[in-house]
């Protein structure tokens, strides 16, 4: 995936013109959508319940250190293996090395966007060792060679005929378009490889510090099977995913699961705290977690910043956006796509590369009203607006790129258009010189070609406002006229 | 190692990011009870147990006690075609088996040693039984707590799941659960909060049943 504004600007152009692609979304995206909205509307005070959720994720990422010492403390204490790695490449580097020592082949992976993040499954490649997504979703955009185009749906782009169709070539099944049928020939395809697996990979939706409880929330069984049956199981997780207590859940699950499909809960909520005891008959007799930080920690420095971190992962922000349920998860060119990657993709990869993305939004502030932690998402798209354009103030210079985005030509348009505001004399000839431009210059020229491509450009008036009050001031003053009403 | 210099990097860093800013003022423990207290009232935990339940299209029964067990599970497996049957070792399930052993058309399975020996057994029977540790009303939710006589894999390998499920142990809510501190004394391997079959909507967003987990969830409810 190339992160650069030029591919950007190519690709969403190309997603707006991809008819099959608009006619999923929409379809998707209003279901999705209308699957939330219903489940909120039968709570009282849904609003109250989004603001709980912002609480907790404020403080558990106040004390985050002391978290996360405490949940490596309970989990070591109960034979879980704790790993922490700085970068995606340290992260990668271990899940390796413990593939090797153990002698896995094949993986098999329940739904993890960190995992996304680290490329994982390229990397096992790379070393000889086959990555298999088993989460429906994933497992379709693997065999169709892209990435996921949603957080929650990964498949959402793709419409069932074009399911059909891959599962006929790749799977070399007979050709069905039903969706129970071609559920359960995935069903059948990735039961052999569950059991075949040396090792099954998962995400973390919630580490939970005070008893060292490490919980997936999932509808398919998938995160059941790949923490059951391979030998060894490793879980990946952002630093931000912990939280202090257990009855912490009770709300977060709530608000997760309404947020991501509208469900009073997920149908498996799996919390995992050991590996395989003496006498149990199921289950790993190894369990890794990795705790991966790879930019995050420089996040956490800046305050207004950080709350980009309380993120639950929940796609809802995706499914309300003009802008993400017209272009889909693709164009972006990002592991997390939508609002929440419009935000957290500039931090981990710097402004330089991802500052574009800040851009592309229209600030309708729909994303921030079913957050369901709150995360004031238009403030953070205008914070790295501005951080891209001019440096960051002395002490919280946490950005990388800050500034990268800054031009010459920019910078002097809006000293000019301070300098004119100042002054009221400028600021009568500018009026006057913009009305005749208006008026005269042709429409599409200059930098104002690609706006007015697909925008009608306002007429400028003959007369400006100032002009017209100061006329009727004085038709009034000249008794004219009896009040402003006539 | 580079793995033990990353532990202390990342703590640091975070440790001088926050020693600069205001810590946010810690949130009300009793936030989440107080809004649960404000929803709709859960009279009837049990009766809105089955509610949910139903709603996401398991099947419920309601049976007198342990003992009746044995007149219901037989005819109902009948009923679904099921030819196989599995069960740990819990002693509670031991008058059950009698009646399953005795049952015309119908396998006894026995998951009693490790998943090692028995795995091609334990992946092709029709239907696993367990107990349950409790239940939740107002999620419709069956907790359970697999251990060493019932094993993870007999609600998850198998198309078809029944569950036992007590009525005087149905919490109103998760919260409720969590409030009881039954976890948090001694957390289990694995506890697993069930409510439904294994579901998709991957495709179209269109609900397809039995992806990984069982195609069907029937609940006895107990008492």
């Amino acid at each position: 995936m190339q992160l650069d504004a030029k591919q950007f600007k190519r690709d969403r152009a190309a997603a707006l013109e991809n008819k099959p692609l608009r006619r999923n979304l929409e379809r998707a995206m209003t279901t999705i959508r209308g699957r939330r909205n219903e489940r909120f509307s039968q709570f009282v005070d849904g609003e109250a319940l989004q603001w709980i959720g912002h609480a907790i994720k404020r403080n558990a990422l106040a004390n985050l250190p002391d978290l996360l010492e405490q949940l490596e403390e309970q989990l070591t204490s109960r034979g879980i293996q704790v790993h922490w790695a700085e970068t995606t490449g340290d992260a990668n580097r271990i899940v390796k090395d413990i593939a090797k020592r153990r002698g896995v082949g094949l993986v098999i992976k329940g739904k993890s966007m960190v995992s996304e993040e680290m490329e994982l499954n390229d990397y096992l490649a790379g070393h000889g060792i086959e990555a298999l997504e088993a989460d429906l979703g994933e497992f379709i955009v693997q065999l169709a060679g892209e990435p996921p185009s949603h957080l929650v749906a990964p498949a959402v782009h793709l419409s069932r005929q074009e399911i059909a169709v891959l599962f006929h070539d790749e799977l070399g099944e007979e050709y069905t378009e039903d969706i129970q049928a071609m559920t359960a020939l995935a069903r059948r395809v990735l039961r052999e490889k569950f059991q075949q697996a040396g090792m099954g990979v998962t995400g973390v939706n919630f580490a939970v510090a005070e008893t060292g409880t490490i919980a997936l929330v999932e509808n398919e069984g998938n995160g059941r099977m790949c923490t059951t049956v391979p030998p060894v199981h490793v879980a990946l997780m952002g630093i931000e995913k912990v939280i202090p207590r257990l009855d912490e859940m009770s709300p977060l699950i709530r608000s997760l699961t309404a947020s991501a499909t509208g469900q009073p809960i997920s149908t498996y909520f799996n919390w995992l705290s050991s590996p395989r005891r003496p006498g149990e008959k199921d289950g790993p007799e190894e369990v890794h977690l990795v705790i991966l930080d790879n930019g995050r920690s420089s996040i956490y420095a800046d305050e207004e910043l950080r709350e980009t971190l309380d993120c639950i992962r929940c796609g809802a922000c995706l499914n309300i956006c003009p802008v993400y349920s017209r272009i889909g998860g693709h164009a972006y060119s990002t592991v997390y796509m939508g609002p929440i990657g419009k935000i957290l993709t500039p931090q981990l990869a710097g402004l330089e590369k991802g500052g574009h993305l800040a851009g592309a939004s229209t600030l309708c502030g729909a994303c921030y009203e079913v957050c369901p932690v709150k995360i004031p998402i238009p403030d953070l798209l205008l914070r790295l607006r501005r951080e891209g354009v001019q440096p960051t103030p002395a002490g919280i210079a946490t950005l990388k790129g800050a500034g990268a985005k800054a031009s010459l030509g920019e910078a002097m348009v809006w000293k000019g258009w301070r300098v004119v505001h100042n002054r009221p004399a400028l600021y009568k000839l500018m009026t006057r010189l913009l009305g005749f431009a208006g008026r005269t210059l042709p429409k599409r020229m200059g930098p104002l070609r690609e706006w007015s491509a697909t925008r009608d450009l306002p007429k400028a008036a003959n007369r400006s406002l100032h002009h017209l009050l100061r006329d009727r001031s004085n038709a009034w003053e000249a008794g004219k006229i009896r009040s402003d009403s006539e | 190692m580079a793995a033990s210099n990353a532990r202390e990097n990342i703590l640091n860093r975070l440790r001088k990011a926050r020693a600069g800013l205001p810590a946010p003022p810690p949130p009300d423990p009793l936030a989440d009870r107080k809004w649960l207290e404000r929803q709709p009232p859960i009279t009837d935990p049990a009766g809105r147990f089955v509610q949910e339940q139903e709603a996401v299209g398991s099947q419920v029964r309601r049976v007198a006690s342990w003992e009746a067990l044995g007149d219901v599970v037989p005819p109902w497996l009948a009923e679904l075609k099921v030819s196989s049957v599995i069960t740990g070792t819990e002693p509670r399930l031991n008058p059950l088996r009698e009646r399953l052993e005795a049952a015309a058309g119908l396998e006894l399975h026995t998951y009693d040693r490790p998943i090692e020996e028995q795995r091609e057994e334990v992946f092709s029977v029709d239907c696993g039984i367990t107990t349950s540790h409790a239940a939740i009303a107002d999620t419709g939710s069956v907790i359970l707590i697999p251990s060493p006589a019932e094993p993870r894999l007999l609600s998850l390998a198998v198309p078809v799941h029944l569950v036992l499920v007590e009525a005087g142990r149905i919490f109103p809510t998760l919260l409720d659960f969590m409030d009881s501190g039954e976890y948090q004394a001694d957390p289990p391997t694995n506890l697993v909060l069930v409510s439904g079959a294994s579901r998709t909507a991957d495709i179209e967003l269109t609900l397809a049943i039995g992806v990984h987990g069982p195609r069907e969830l029937l609940v006895a409810l107990i008492g």
